[in-house]
């Protein structure tokens, strides 16, 4: 490691050199919350499914939404949003949470919120892999070569993801009530993200508002290609894709322009 | 021979805040509450520090409680960024600011050895490499597969500087660690220490015990209130250290 003050450039010659580190540090999240429990990393899959089956009972068969192929349209969405409400909550805190870490030795901060990212991401990983042969045998969704826009969507959703996590791991040194804000934030957002019900469900003057949720394009391109078997509307591609871009250059320079003074503020 | 780490004119001032404003709900009251605003006085912590180390040198810092040793270390380190002056340090560091500290307590000691390690830069198949040395030489037995929260500090010293000294920095930053660990184990450390030393290793070492520095280190820095007051050959150094406490215990 040379310690020089100009390193801001060679960030990602350093992550590339920190993917060992990453992917102890994500080990570490998995040994840590799985030890001492009885049912171990299944419980982070046993929360989602018993939500996800009261979710769907209530929306189904009491508020009746008509959507053909329920169960697939509200699940993809749901396993998304849960995906990146969990990263958000886990990077806000995931400096402060291996403060003894970043106060003891120099390595680039930036594997904290990738790890963060990444530890959520393995979850969801086995929880789509679950679920993805269900909804194509059982619940509507289309075995199209177009499944392909899925993953390459899904990529981009973990790239915008991690965009906003490097947002919210600078804020949560700074401010420790970061995650109080998360707690009223997180829910407001997931009932203004179209998972129970589609934008055109939504009365006119809603619109804009839920097409300015950036999570919108990427569910909405999701399910174009999973449901509909066909490739993802330009617009919604091209809206997902300046997401992607603009958050990530915003939150790597965010992160590096704040990151020398994290080790102080712990 | 070029010099390992270059220091020039380093200062480093923290603000000290009383008052202080964690929360963001704090910050948008104090703009209808000026009372509530919290007052901010500038700490310079290091003032115009400079000094080089050469390869294999051993390089003490000294100087009374809060004079800036740690300050000097974490910059040196890459931890803190100097508010001025500039840092150059060739080679891979290993930090050793305080032994055990970057241990998951949860994880166990062998599981810490892999995440310590990865943090000095390691891939898995160089940790693979060195595992053994470092269990081996930490005379943990068969504790290393036990949670470290169950570690004594002593056991927990062992396994850091092991893991310090396997990992083959090319510099080593010691903040007053070798306190830590029983007599046998602290000469096994020394005897260690001169064997890197010989092997061109490069130590800065924060300490309090001025017959280490004199009999170990090539040179030294003494600190006095973050200001540099000598620098040069160890027994210089410490002599002038000598000096000055007595003029303050004899002093009116």
């Amino acid at each position: 490691m040379n310690t020089t003050n100009g390193a801001r450039s060679h960030v990602v010659r350093r992550l590339i050199a920190s993917r060992t580190l990453v992917k102890y540090l994500v080990l570490k999240e998995i040994k840590v919350k799985s030890r001492g429990t009885y049912l171990g990393v299944a419980w982070t899959l046993m929360n989602p499914l018993l939500t996800i089956i009261v979710y769907f009972v209530i929306f189904r068969h009491i508020f009746r939404v008509g959507i053909p192929n329920f169960l697939a349209f509200f699940l993809v969405g749901f396993l998304m949003w849960v995906f990146f409400s969990r990263s958000i909550t886990a990077a806000t805190t995931c400096v402060a949470v291996n403060a003894n870490l970043v106060k003891q030795s120099g390595f680039p901060l930036e594997v904290l919120p990738i790890a963060a990212v990444l530890y959520h991401l393995f979850h969801h990983a086995v929880a789509l892999g679950l679920a993805l042969p269900l909804m194509l045998a059982f619940w509507g969704g289309k075995l199209t070569l177009n499944l392909l826009w899925v993953g390459v969507v899904l990529a981009g959703f973990v790239c915008f993801t991690l965009a906003v996590a490097l947002w919210f791991a600078t804020i949560g040194v700074f401010f420790r009530d970061t995650q109080d804000i998360l707690e009223v934030g997180l829910p407001m957002l997931f009932w203004g993200t179209p998972i129970f019900y589609s934008v055109g469900m939504a009365p006119e003057f809603l619109r804009p508002i839920l097409a300015a949720n950036p999570l919108s394009c990427f569910l909405g391109a999701v399910r174009t290609a999973l449901l509909d078997g066909q490739i993802p509307s330009s617009a919604q591609l091209g809206l997902a894709a300046t997401w992607v871009v603009v958050m990530l250059v915003l939150g790597m320079w965010v992160f590096a322009r704040y990151r020398p003074r994290f080790a102080e503020e712990l | 021979m070029l010099p390992v780490i270059t220091c020039q004119a380093i200062s480093k001032s923290f603000v000290l805040r009383t008052n202080r404003q964690y929360l963001l709900k704090e910050r948008v009251l104090a703009l209808v509450r000026p009372h509530l605003r919290e007052s901010r006085q500038t700490f310079w912590a290091l003032q115009d520090v400079s000094f080089t180390v050469e390869p294999g040198e051993a390089f003490g810092v000294i100087g009374p409680n809060g004079s800036g040793k740690t300050t000097l270390l974490r910059i040196v380190a890459g931890i803190f960024q100097p508010t001025s002056g500039t840092v150059r340090a060739h080679g891979r560091i290993a930090p050793l600011l305080a032994l055990g500290v970057g241990f998951h307590p949860e994880l166990t000691g062998r599981e810490n050895i892999y995440l310590n390690a990865a943090l000095f830069g390691f891939t898995t198949r160089e940790i693979l490499e060195v595992e053994g040395a470092i269990i081996s030489f930490s005379e943990l037995g068969s504790f290393i597969d036990v949670p470290s929260k169950n570690y004594s500090t002593g056991m927990q010293a062992r396994l850091g500087f092991s893991i310090a000294l396997e990992v083959k920095p090319d510099i080593f930053l010691i903040d007053e660690v070798l306190a830590v660990g029983d007599e046998h184990f602290r000469q096994k450390c020394l005897r260690r220490l001169a064997e890197e030393r010989l092997a061109q290793r490069t130590f800065v070492i924060t300490t309090h015990n001025l017959q280490f520095v004199e009999e170990t280190c090539d040179r030294a820095a003494l600190l006095v209130r973050g200001q540099m007051v000598a620098v040069g050959a160890a027994k210089e150094v410490v002599r002038r250290y000598r000096k000055l406490l007595g003029q303050e215990e004899s002093g009116p």
